[in-house]
């Protein structure tokens, strides 16, 4: 366990030191910012919607961006001849990057509850949140996997931003309306996604949030098990092996 | 310590094991020098002993038994110095080892390895400022860091200046006097025949060559002794046979009759058979 508290903790200082951290309270100042600028007294609903913004790309980027530094770095190298076990140098690098995104779920919800109207329950909220960066933190690796350097991970966010978030944000603003398209959006996981955060909200069915939560989870044992499996043959992969 | 045997590894996208069926034995307490050129397989054996690869043919044993059975616990036994540098750039070196220290249950004394390795006092720098030189103490000082049995280390003192090549050899040396074992990889033949009690030269995956370093230079020296002298305002070479050599009459006239300039054995330098036994220049 104290192994387990050193890797978080590393982590979380490396998220500092890296600017990361910095770079994700920029976000969420952007955020509020949107929320002070917007011209609407309840913020309950587009509170969700901000956070999923901002989990599904941040949790991505967080956890690629730290990935690919300690391969560009060799310190993978240094951390895999350590008596750790994969699980725990996965689980703690999703932990650590879950944390900003909590921060900026927290920096949100205290402005609106100062300068505007919301109705969410906050620890519910929080739940969503750790799920659905979970899910995403998740696809963060698994990009990394594929990606030679920051710019080929940039890139493979930018094509999941289009394919699995934009059909989403469409269908949720009402910019696209046809019928056939908003059930194929219900396919994405980020649809999912985006419901287990608006369910609490009150605006979405329980069955929905059930099967939400469900996808999401599934979908999360699924990805965790493609990053441990391939952990050690990518993570050395800037040897060229 | 290790036992290997008809040990035989590919890559996944390589048509050809990068590996062909090799044997060894390193034994406790001994300084193993595994040597040769860029590409023969050097590495890929170190990291299949040091298990960031998997998935070989024949067998490892570690202590007399599978490294396969061995758990994340065998890297507390276990120091490996990278010849690349393997730290956060944006951390402290003191912020490097305190976190990697962390993750050990025993420890070594890592102020006195800085004090040693000259780190001392800047260990409050980031390594981003640290010079190439300094960067491969830390390196060695990060293999240190958990008191291992075992000591892997990938060219310790390449591009290191001579002062501080001569601190992490005597380091080296004091480790193995307390019972450490050493699997030293270098292209620096001198670092070899100072340290290795035994060396294995390593040709196209396989194991060329055996020895203690001392073996080798009879196995593939000549027996024989160059002579330059004065004679008549010019210096001449002659070359003589080291066997009998006090009954060679040339040889004792010239000693005792003329100016001698220098006098050497030809037995092989280390460099010399590490060409001759791998096929190869030592840059390729």
């Amino acid at each position: 366990m104290n192994r387990f508290i050193t890797l978080i903790k590393g982590e979380l200082l490396r998220l500092k030191r890296y600017n990361l951290f910095a770079a994700s309270v920029f976000v969420s100042i952007m955020w509020v910012g949107i929320l002070h600028f917007i011209d609407i007294e309840d913020a309950t609903k587009i509170i969700p919607q901000l956070v999923f913004i901002d989990v599904t790309t941040m949790a991505m980027l967080l956890v690629g961006v730290t990935f690919i530094y300690e391969r560009d770095e060799a310190t993978i190298r240094s951390i895999l001849v350590s008596p750790i076990s994969k699980s725990e140098y996965i689980l703690a690098k999703m932990i650590a990057n879950i944390i900003p995104s909590i921060l900026s779920l927290t920096i949100m919800y205290i402005y609106s509850k100062v300068f505007k109207i919301v109705d969410i329950n906050y620890l519910i909220l929080l739940g969503a949140v750790i799920l659905v960066a979970f899910f995403h933190s998740l696809v963060g690796f698994l990009l990394t996997y594929y990606s030679k350097d920051f710019t080929d991970l940039v890139m493979a966010i930018m094509k999941i931003f289009l394919i699995f978030l934009l059909p989403v944000l469409l269908d949720e603003f009402n910019i696209v309306t046809n019928e056939i398209f908003r059930k194929l959006v219900y396919i994405l996981p980020t649809k999912s996604a985006l419901m287990i955060l608006m369910g609490t909200t009150g605006t979405i069915q329980s069955w929905e949030i059930v099967v939400s939560i469900i996808y999401m989870t599934l979908g999360s044992l699924i990805l965790y098990y493609l990053v441990w499996k391939n952990f050690k043959k990518y993570s050395l992969r800037e040897s060229g092996e | 310590m290790y036992k290997i045997s008809n040990l035989r590894f590919k890559y996944p996208k390589n048509k050809e094991d990068t590996i062909k069926d090799i044997s060894f034995e390193i034994k406790d307490g001994e300084i193993f020098g595994l040597l040769g050129p860029s590409g023969v397989g050097k590495s890929t054996t170190q990291k299949l002993l040091i298990k960031l690869l998997s998935g070989y043919s024949g067998e490892i044993l570690y202590q007399g038994k599978d490294l396969n059975s061995y758990g994340n616990n065998y890297f507390e036994e276990v120091g490996v110095g990278f010849e690349m540098p393997v730290h956060f750039s944006k951390l402290t070196a003191e912020e490097n080892l305190n976190f990697f220290k962390k993750l050990y249950s025993s420890t070594a004394n890592i102020d006195e390895l800085l004090k040693r390795v000259g780190l001392y006092d800047h260990r409050n720098k980031k390594i981003a400022q640290y010079s190439k030189g300094m960067k491969i103490r830390l390196n060695f000082v990060r293999a240190m860091l958990n008191n291992p049995k075992v000591l892997f280390l990938d060219e310790p003192t390449n591009g290191l200046d001579p002062k501080n090549a001569r601190i992490i050899k005597e380091i080296i040396k004091e480790f193995k006097e307390q019972g450490g074992t050493v699997l030293l990889t270098t292209h620096l033949m001198n670092d070899v025949d100072e340290l290795c009690d035994r060396v294995a030269f390593m040709a196209e995956g396989k194991i060329a060559e055996i020895s203690t370093p001392k073996d080798l230079k009879l196995k593939y020296g000549f027996r024989e002794v160059d002579v330059e002298y004065r004679e008549e305002d010019r210096t001449v070479k002659s070359t003589f046979s080291l066997d009998n050599l006090g009954d060679n009459k040339e040889f004792i006239n010239i000693i005792k009759e003329k100016e001698i300039i220098t006098i050497h054995s030809k037995e092989n330098t280390l460099d010399d058979i590490f060409i001759k036994v791998t096929g190869v220049t030592k840059d390729e």
